[in-house]
């Protein structure tokens, strides 16, 4: 089956007053129907410019270099606004990362769930039915009552809740989670990587979820995405990168984990240096800086993209043996 | 999930919350009191008195305050509290227009620079702070000058100066709410521009303008008074404020409260919305709530 989202070749500039940043290079990225797929890294590696080139909200400084964005074979960078705001929430829908600012502060959540349908031809109260359904799906207990009130009224898992409950009403083929559990704290991002879970079994689109989070990707994802500094560095099944990260950052990310760690280390270990100026970006291997495995030509030649098996790739040269 | 067995919570919400916050601000009581006697005399100015404003009866020429003429009369004989009372549907006929016309001008080329592509805010802003830059009675001395006096020409010259000061306030509010996460969250489930502005952008605005504008009345009929004061506002036998003001002020060593008729409505007004303003801006903002 073709994917639902493929990404070929993006690169992405921010025109700055102190030149272009390149904020993201030559992303590679395939969303395949019906999967979930992870985008990680740390942050500034360019994960929400990519999501958002994908719905076409990026910042006005964006300026996108090259490459292509077709979503179910329409190319995204070439839609005239009026196609963009067709597929806007029916057929690409988002989840932002704060959920308290993510809601209309002075309107009800009932009012603006309802709004939302405004393209369907339905009468009020079989919209209201609507929004009370997802409501109720989402987990949002005596919801019918609850619609009347206002977002300040919730609590912020509550409102997550809400704001995937309102990215799910229009039932769209792409749902995008741009960091959904950062903003909360760990018990309400258990329950939301678990309403995840659930609507897993119910919404039959794919999703893409953002995080630095590996817990919530190893729990939900089928296949994840590891970026750093504006490029994608390997792509795997989630099998093969929790079992056989070939990447040596990839590998340095999961020793960081705290949940990995098998043992009470005094020192969590931590990946030394610092991510390279996007404005002047290194000849070599954009980790070759921080790597500990580095070669002679890490520094002053890029690594080409090695293909491992038809699922996993890697952009390093310790698996390029020509 | 949270606790499956919990009970409704607040199912009951009162159909206008916000009301009885109102009405449990002793201040707001008082300001919305004398909004309605005022408003209330205006409106009924006919049936509260049995005189009319201009009638003439020189037998009671500068009568002191009795019976019969509860505040007076004037130096033509007519009754003061009548002209107080027609002076204030001048007063409020002209804040209501030059507010409300006000407030539309400005929420709309407000919207429209603050949301619309840069050089149209360039040129907006450029001719706000050209009209910004006359004061205000300057102004309205100047035109009247040129056209007559006339009511029209009050209300025209405080629109034409108002709308840049609610245009600016809303200009700066669409701007900092267009960069806010619920207006990006809004555009990425395809909401476009007309329905972002008025459901998403003016709601934020309408509450603290609609305050400041409650506010800006007792301004306006200053402004009004003024004029009329000056000759410029009202034609001469048509009861103002600030006419009956004019005409006690040559007088005022004999029958000083022809002076007070015409200050104290004035002073009212703005006790008055001053303090509504202030009690209506806990109603308008859902955040500003306190827990019942």
């Amino acid at each position: 089956m073709a994917p639902v989202l493929s990404v070929k070749n993006l690169s992405i500039d921010f025109l700055t007053s102190g030149g272009p940043v390149h904020a993201l290079r030559e992303v590679n990225l395939s969303v395949p129907q019906k999967s979930i797929v992870g985008i990680v890294g740390e942050s500034g590696s360019g994960k929400s410019t990519a999501v958002s080139a994908v719905m076409r909200l990026l910042a006005n400084n964006a300026e996108v270099r090259t490459g292509e964005i077709k979503f179910e074979g329409r190319d995204i960078l070439a839609m005239s606004e009026r196609e963009l705001r067709a597929l806007r929430g029916e057929e690409i829908a988002m989840v932002f990362q704060d959920p308290m600012t993510a809601q209309t502060p002075v309107l009800s959540i009932g009012q603006q769930m309802i709004d939302i349908q405004y393209r369907r031809s339905l009468s009020k109260k079989e919209k209201r039915q609507k929004a009370i359904d997802m409501l109720v799906r989402v987990g949002i207990p005596d919801a019918s009552e609850r619609m009347d009130q206002y977002p300040h009224q919730f609590s912020g898992g509550m409102r997550q809740r809400i704001s995937i409950a309102m990215s799910l009403m229009m039932n769209p083929k792409l749902l995008i989670a741009d960091e959904p559990t950062t903003a909360l704290d760990v018990t309400l991002e258990a329950q939301i990587i678990h309403l995840f879970r659930e609507l897993r079994k119910s919404f039959d689109g794919s999703i893409i979820v953002v995080s630095h989070n590996l817990g919530l990707i190893a729990e939900l994802c089928d296949e994840v995405v590891v970026m750093y500094a504006g490029e994608v560095v390997e792509r795997a099944t989630v099998d093969d990168i929790f079992n056989r990260a070939a990447h040596p950052y990839t590998q340095a990310l999961l020793d960081c984990d705290p949940a990995r760690l098998d043992e009470l280390t005094e020192k969590l270990p931590s990946i030394t240096g610092d991510v390279p100026d996007l404005q002047d970006v290194p000849a070599g291997c954009i980790f070759a800086s921080r790597c500990d495995q580095k070669l002679q030509r890490c520094a002053s030649k890029r690594p080409p993209v090695v293909t491992i098996t038809e699922a996993h790739d890697v952009r390093c040269h310790l698996l390029n043996n020509d | 999930m949270s606790a499956p067995a919990s009970k409704p919570v607040r199912s009951a919400q009162p159909r206008f919350p916000g009301l009885r916050q109102f009405f449990r601000e002793p201040l707001g009581i008082f300001g919305l009191v004398i909004v309605v006697i005022l408003v209330f005399g205006a409106v009924f100015a006919p049936y509260l008195t049995d005189y009319a404003p201009n009638a003439l009866d020189i037998k009671a020429r500068l009568a002191k305050p009795s019976g019969q003429h509860w505040l007076g009369a004037d130096h033509l004989g007519r009754d003061t509290f009548t002209r107080v009372l027609y002076g204030g549907r001048v007063a409020l006929k002209v804040a209501a227009w030059s507010i409300s016309l006000a407030l539309l001008g400005g929420v709309f080329l407000g919207m429209l620079a603050g949301y619309g592509p840069r050089w149209l805010d360039n040129l907006l802003i450029l001719i706000f702070d050209a009209v910004r830059s006359f004061p205000t009675i300057m102004f309205a001395l100047a035109i009247i000058t040129l056209t007559g006096p006339s009511i029209n020409m009050v209300i025209m010259v405080i629109v034409i100066t108002s709308i840049p000061v609610y245009a600016r306030i809303v200009r700066a509010q669409t701007m900092a709410l267009r960069e806010s996460e619920f207006v990006l969250a809004a555009r990425s489930v395809g909401t476009g521009w007309f329905r972002m502005l008025y459901l998403h952008i003016l709601p934020n605005v309408i509450g603290p303008l609609l305050i400041l504008a409650s506010m800006d009345i007792p301004v306006v009929v200053t402004i009004e008074s003024g004029l009329s004061f000056l000759g410029l506002g009202v034609r001469p036998p048509t009861a103002s404020w600030g006419t009956v003001l004019a005409d006690g002020y040559a007088y005022v060593r004999n029958t000083p409260w022809l002076l007070v008729a015409g200050g104290v409505p004035l002073v009212l007004t703005t006790l008055g919305f001053t303090f509504m303003g202030e009690a209506l801006r806990d109603v308008f903002d859902p955040t500003l709530k306190k827990r019942d």
